[in-house]
């Protein structure tokens, strides 16, 4: 049988705890299932698949557990991350100014080539605006990533956020792809940084897969 | 439907989620498999409000209500599926199926190693619990 897609990406959410990360990844945010049997033991991640030029493509998404922090985030976590959604609530400030400590972040642990993007969501709640519009844009410039407001309560834009990291990371992958005939297979290996050799190997023992 | 498919056939329509029609998997790619399991019901009650007579339903993961199901759709490779969703591991030792639109389910279910905790390579989806297109 031909082969079901032709690429596959490992997307994640970042973030600081409240930001909607879990929101973005569910169709309906927490009351609005609360007493199925789903919602009381939580989603790990899902599939989906898109099209994009006629190729089809599949996500695997991934939410982050409750608490994590970016300093309990690390190497595991990010391994095999082609792309990431950097999500910050334009109700809170807080949320905003950690942006940086989570690119920090990706920066030390993720591969060099993961794409990113930023993320202000609870952009329904503009009585309670913290963070401008142009804060979000100008911090996107200076990293050279996309952004995008969005809602997930009003469900606004967040396909569109899905669409826009898949289809950035496709036309790095197809951009590489024409520079070296021989292709590479469309998957991102984790950064191999010699003073973490041992931990990489280990880890990459460990997958899920 | 008119010819129930047998043990071993593969999936000639598209299953689809029987709330939604979110594909699930394409024709062709699942294959039927006896495999007797207790799956805990799907609890298609929506939106609980504040009020408290609905919330008595509501039923803790662990002592939840199962079906006895013998019937699925088996899959061995996760990205065969169009939409899915993954629930975290329960009792480290599975992880259910849910529709990846509207998140009811479980739909089905794979085991988890209880070793490695890692997935098996194999994914059940319940026959009685989706529909074709
Ligand atoms: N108004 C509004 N509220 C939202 C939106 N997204 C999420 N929320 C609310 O924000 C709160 C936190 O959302 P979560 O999705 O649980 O946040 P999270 O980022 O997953 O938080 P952690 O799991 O703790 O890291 C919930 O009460 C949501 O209902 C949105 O787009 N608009
Ligand atoms: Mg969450
Ligand atoms: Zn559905």
């Amino acid at each position: 049988m031909a082969k079901a897609y032709d690429y596959l990406f490992k997307l994640l959410l970042i973030g600081d705890s409240g930001v909607g990360k879990t929101c973005v990844l569910l169709r309906f945010c927490d009351s609005a299932f609360s007493t199925t049997f789903i919602s009381t033991i939580g989603i790990d991640f899902k599939i989906r698949t898109i099209e994009l030029d006629g190729r089809k493509i599949k996500l695997q998404i991934w939410d982050t557990a409750g608490q994590e922090r970016f300093k309990t985030i690390t190497t595991a976590y990010y391994r095999g991350a082609m792309g990431i959604m950097l999500v910050y609530d334009i109700t809170s400030e807080k949320s905003f100014d950690n942006i940086k400590n989570w690119i920090r972040n990706i920066q030390e642990h993720a591969s060099a080539e993961v794409e990113r993007m930023l993320i202000g969501n609870k952009c329904d709640m503009l009585d309670k605006r913290q963070v401008t519009r142009e804060k979000g844009e100008n911090l996107a410039n200076e990293y050279g990533i996309k952004f995008m407001e969005t809602s997930a309560k009003g469900n606004i834009n967040v396909d569109e956020a899905f669409f826009s990291l898949a289809k950035d990371i496709k036309a790095k992958i197809d951009k590489r792809a024409a520079i070296d005939p021989l292709g590479k297979p469309a998957v991102i290996k984790p950064k191999l940084d010699p003073h973490k050799k041992v931990s990489t190997s280990f880890w990459s023992r460990c997958s899920l897969f | 439907m008119d010819n129930l498919p047998s043990i071993g056939d593969r999936n000639t329509q598209t299953i689809v989620c029987s709330f939604c029609d979110d594909i699930i998997l394409r024709p062709q790619t699942a294959t039927l498999t006896n495999k007797p399991t207790l799956l805990p019901q799907m609890n298609i009650e929506k939106t609980p409000s504040s009020d408290t007579e609905n919330n008595r339903l509501s039923i803790n993961g662990n002592d939840h209500v199962c079906d006895s199901l013998e019937t699925f759709w088996l899959v061995l490779d996760m990205f065969t599926f169009e939409n899915v969703g993954f629930s975290n591991t329960v009792n480290n030792q599975t992880k259910y199926l849910v529709c990846a639109n509207c998140e009811r389910g479980p739909i089905g279910f794979s085991p988890i190693n209880p070793l490695t905790r890692q997935l098996e390579k194999e994914f059940y989806v319940a026959f009685d619990r989706i529909k074709y297109k």
